[in-house]
């Protein structure tokens, strides 16, 4: 197994998708977050016109409390949070193309065959193949959630008076709806970990394309295809069934996604809507019983990996 | 002889088609087998069938006495299937390197294990080149390379001089012989026929998935032998063709020759042959035993496909 790791990871390290995959993504988050830091740190109420004597308390708790909100994302460890939030597309786009091209492209080289004849147990290459996804995949988001704790020591938005936050009224439009307030660190990690999910699943869907239709492009098409084709079906099935046939599209791994990215989010306090939206088809499930219902999914998924591909004819 | 290879009842379909429908073969250890048939006859599906990379539908194959999905039986067989499979981004070195890890091979045991995969196949000069950038014929010879890799008692070299120039052909043909000569079984897959009839000490025929003919090269060529027999005259050999016939041997006119005869050899010998015509008052002005081409042979057995 010991050699089978290492030659997986000689041959993984020395390819250039995988490197500028790894290093793009925390680079691209780094722009992200400067991109809104320094928008933020810019933020003043706009007026127009002298503004009336007896108004001027007032503008000036609302520019303290719009300045500490905008500020807000800087600050950690929800910073954590902007980097991921920065990052979160992607880190899915980006994990599904490690998994489809580091097992489409032994296919379409043809070196799936070699391997097997040296390592005709081919669930040991996979599983190791599947633990260097995963581990740069976890890399990743590692990085991510590092420049996200590091980033305010380097980029400093001043938040003013975090106090005048009390004086946010969504109501009035100035911010959008649900937005409560800081987070905890334990709130970030908990959104981090719901990125690992959303990435786990992208690539055990693009990973299974890939090696069902031997290809990378189509791995990555395949997985895209069916990620939009079960929104749709999702979509129509929410608005005309009915009874407990509405159950049915909530057992659907972008819908549990979706919802466990949302339950997150309002656990970590960053928001207080949650995963429940107000369609007339939606049932609410308990969040332990939606998370296990994606672990089933993933596990099903990194499962039939393993079947596909020890029941494949190499061709190649 | 023990069996570098043992195929029973081997049967493998794509859809209602029989690539490869009830092969038995045996490959005695140390031979140099040669496989032939026409384009489509099924050979590459059974390499493939032998290496465990396809599932028979039915069948067993035993490779080196083990099954092909056991490890250590693979480890004493090396292949080089078809097309040449690298990765385009590594090195030829860093190539050979990666599946002497995964092989299990590790520091000064795997530098001298590539260094003579490398050596054998003339490729020294340009190991740190990217194998993305190798012409066909040096694919070819770094496929041969890997396949030598972990210095495996059985090769099985499917279509080896694809894509080699005449010097690349002539070293792989040296390269076969050197194997079988260090006693290691090669399993040659071909079509190129003077190369069976060169290296190879068996053979077998493959044709629409059906082993046509299988055994000594050398048997096989006797199969297409022939007595050509040359008189004087014309009458003589009008003569000597209806001698023949009463005999019960198969004798025709030789091509445009009207004083030749071919003589089919499956009964009397040359010399039989010979007294009976004396006994006639009939003297050859040429008697000679020609030997078919594994050519001839080959397209007689597969129909000229």
């Amino acid at each position: 197994m010991r050699s089978l790791i290492r030659a997986d990871w000689y041959r993984i390290r020395r390819r250039w998708d995988v490197r500028i995959i790894v290093l793009g993504i925390p680079a691209l988050a780094i722009l992200a977050y400067l991109e809104g830091a320094l928008s933020a740190g810019n933020f003043s109420v706009q007026t127009f016109g002298d503004v009336p004597p007896e108004f001027h308390a007032q503008q000036a708790a609302q520019d303290a409390a719009m300045r500490a909100f905008y500020a807000m994302p800087y600050q950690f460890p929800r910073s954590i949070v902007t980097v991921l939030e920065g990052a979160t597309f992607w880190l899915a786009i980006g994990s599904a193309f490690l998994a489809a091209s580091l097992l489409g492209h032994e296919f379409a080289w043809g070196t799936i065959r070699n391997v097997v004849l040296i390592r005709p147990d081919r669930s040991g290459f996979l599983a190791v193949r599947l633990i260097w996804i995963g581990g740069l995949v976890l890399g990743v988001l590692a990085a991510l959630v590092a420049l996200g704790a590091l980033l305010p020591a380097v980029v400093h938005v001043d938040p003013g008076d975090p106090n005048a936050l009390a004086n946010l009224d969504p109501n009035a439009g100035w911010v959008p709806w649900g937005t409560v307030g800081q987070v905890s660190l334990g709130g970030a990690l908990l959104v981090a970990a719901t990125s690992v999910v959303t990435a786990a699943a992208a690539v055990a869907l693009a990973g299974l394309c890939a090696l069902k239709f031997r290809s990378a492009m189509t791995g990555m098409l395949g997985a895209g295809i069916y990620v939009v084709a079960e929104g749709i079906v999702v979509a129509m099935m929410m608005s005309r069934v009915g009874g407990d046939l509405r159950y049915i599209p909530q057992l659907s791994l972008t819908t549990r996604l979706t919802t466990l990215v949302a339950d997150a989010q309002q656990a970590a306090g960053l928001t207080s809507i949650g995963g429940a939206p107000t369609s007339p088809g939606w049932v609410s499930l308990p969040p332990p019983v939606g998370a296990a219902i994606v672990a089933v999914w993933l596990a099903g998924l990194f499962a039939l990996w393993f079947v596909v591909l020890r029941r494949a004819d190499i061709y190649e | 002889m023990d069996a570098a290879i043992e195929i029973r009842g081997l049967v493998r379909h794509f859809g209602p088609i029989p690539a490869v429908d009830g092969i038995n073969l045996y490959v005695p250890a140390g031979s140099v087998y040669g496989f032939l048939g026409p384009n489509g006859s099924g050979k590459t599906t059974t390499i493939r069938l032998l290496l465990g990379l396809l599932r028979p539908d039915r069948g067993t194959v035993r490779l080196m006495g083990g099954s092909p999905h056991d490890a250590a039986c693979l480890s004493r067989v090396g292949a080089l299937v078809e097309r040449p499979a690298l990765y385009p981004y590594l090195s030829a070195r860093e190539n050979l390197l990666l599946f002497a890890t995964l092989g299990g091979l590790s520091g000064g045991e795997a530098n001298r294990a590539i260094d003579g995969a490398l050596g054998a196949v003339g490729l020294q000069a340009v190991a740190r080149r990217k194998a993305g950038g190798f012409s066909t014929g040096m694919l070819q010879r770094l496929s041969i390379a890997l396949a030598l890799l972990r210095e495996p008692e059985l090769v099985i070299l499917d279509e080896p001089t694809n894509g080699l120039d005449p010097a690349g052909v002539v070293d792989v043909r040296a390269l076969i012989t050197e194997l079988a000569r260090s006693g290691r079984t090669v399993f040659l897959s071909t079509h190129v026929l003077t190369e069976v009839e060169q290296l190879c000490d068996r053979v077998a025929v493959l044709q629409r998935g059906r082993l046509v003919a299988d055994g000594l090269t050398r048997e096989l060529l006797e199969r297409g032998q022939w007595l050509a027999i040359d008189f004087d005259t014309e009458e003589e050999s009008v003569r000597a063709a209806v001698a023949l016939r009463e005999a019960g041997i198969g004798a025709e006119r030789a091509g445009d020759r009207e004083t030749g005869l071919r003589v089919t050899l499956d009964g009397p010998g040359p010399s039989a042959i010979n007294k009976l015509l004396a006994e006639r008052d009939l003297h050859p002005a040429e008697l000679a035993v020609r030997r078919a081409s594994l050519e001839s042979v080959f397209l007689d057995l597969t129909d000229g496909v």
